[in-house]
């Protein structure tokens, strides 16, 4: 009895530490002494997992819904873009397809016609969780892509995903 | 002059430390867990994984740990073996015990109290820190490790000593 409830205290402390308890040296003795508290610690952890797991898997359902949607604006703009470059070559205009400005895309595209169309796109892309808040932006128009400070590590994946999708976003030239 | 001793490389120490690793793996797991197996998988892994090994921490319980794991995963897979293994008595009970702890689970994660299961899955579903629970549901940390603790008896269906 006492030797299981040592286990079981020796567990959850470590568990509420956020350490292996299999790597404790007394737990791995009361375990030689009692193999059987072995099944019941993954009978235990079996159950944690299955906690974990729609957790990761709506994480993951996440960042597809985030490429994706990112993907469809980042197709937009390049869409738009090309429309609009297509009507200034329309125009006359003879200026490079490069560094405009948002003012200044409205007030072009306000002269060729009046066909809504987009101007400019920026995407902020907020992500929180147990590493702290993570912000992302992209910004079309001036075409610039910059990191707001984050609290995540660098190797988080999301921001790599977004950084991605917009390095492959053509400028226009 | 005192002689001057080269420090035992990593594969020396864990070699060193094998025989204790197949006495415990022989306790534990029993030969019908087939230690010696486990045994060349501990070797293995312990050099393939060397680098994640703290210098500063104990080799035994390290090695010891992997071999646990590796009990572990292997009395995972035969509850999963289809088959003749599961034809064995043995193996038949166990995966008869462990298959009605599946179903069973759904239900004893309902038996919780809606408290008991908000800290479970805020702590091992979101990884949420015992503090940031207590704050978030107004209550000491030290309530909130009770009902933690209290949580996770219940899940594993452990027995109150």
């Amino acid at each position: 009895m006492n030797r299981r409830k040592d286990f079981w205290e020796r567990v959850d402390e470590a568990w509420d530490a956020r350490r292996d308890p299999l790597e404790d040296a007394a737990l791995q003795r009361l375990i030689s002494e009692d193999p059987g508290l072995l099944d019941e610690l993954r009978r235990v952890e079996r159950g944690l997992r299955e906690l974990r797991a729609p957790q990761a898997r709506r994480s993951g359902w996440a960042r597809l819904m985030i490429a994706a949607v990112a993907a469809g604006l980042a197709l937009a703009w390049i869409w738009s873009t090309r429309r609009d470059g297509d009507g200034s070559r329309d125009a006359g205009s003879t200026s490079p397809h490069t560094q405009r400005d948002a003012a200044a895309l409205a007030s072009e595209s306000h002269e060729l016609d009046a066909t809504p169309r987009i101007l400019a796109l920026r995407i902020v892309n907020t992500l929180a969780d147990a590493r702290g808040v993570t912000e992302v932006e992209l910004a079309s128009g001036v075409r610039s892509t910059r990191f707001v400070a984050s609290t995540a590590p660098a190797s988080t994946l999301e921001p790599r995903l977004l950084y991605a999708l917009a390095s492959v976003v053509p400028t226009g030239n | 002059m005192p002689e001057e001793r080269d420090e035992p490389s990593f594969e020396q120490r864990v070699l060193r430390e094998l025989p204790s690793v197949r006495a415990y793996l022989r306790r534990v797991a029993g030969p019908e867990g087939e230690p010696e197996d486990l045994l060349q998988e501990v070797a293995a892994r312990a050099l393939k994984y060397s680098s994640a090994f703290d210098p500063a921490r104990e080799l035994g319980p390290w090695l010891r740990a992997m071999a646990l794991r590796l009990v572990i995963d292997q009395r995972e897979r035969t509850r999963r073996a289809p088959g003749e293994l599961r034809h064995t008595p043995e193996a038949q009970e166990r995966g008869l015990e462990l298959v009605e702890h599946r179903e069973d689970l759904q239900q004893r994660l309902a038996r919780l109290t809606a408290v008991e299961r908000d800290v479970l899955v805020r702590f091992h579903g979101r990884g949420e820190s015992v503090r940031a629970i207590a704050i978030a549901l107004a209550m000491p940390e030290g309530t909130v490790k009770s009902h933690l603790h209290r949580a996770r008896k219940r899940l594993g269906a452990v027995e109150a000593p």
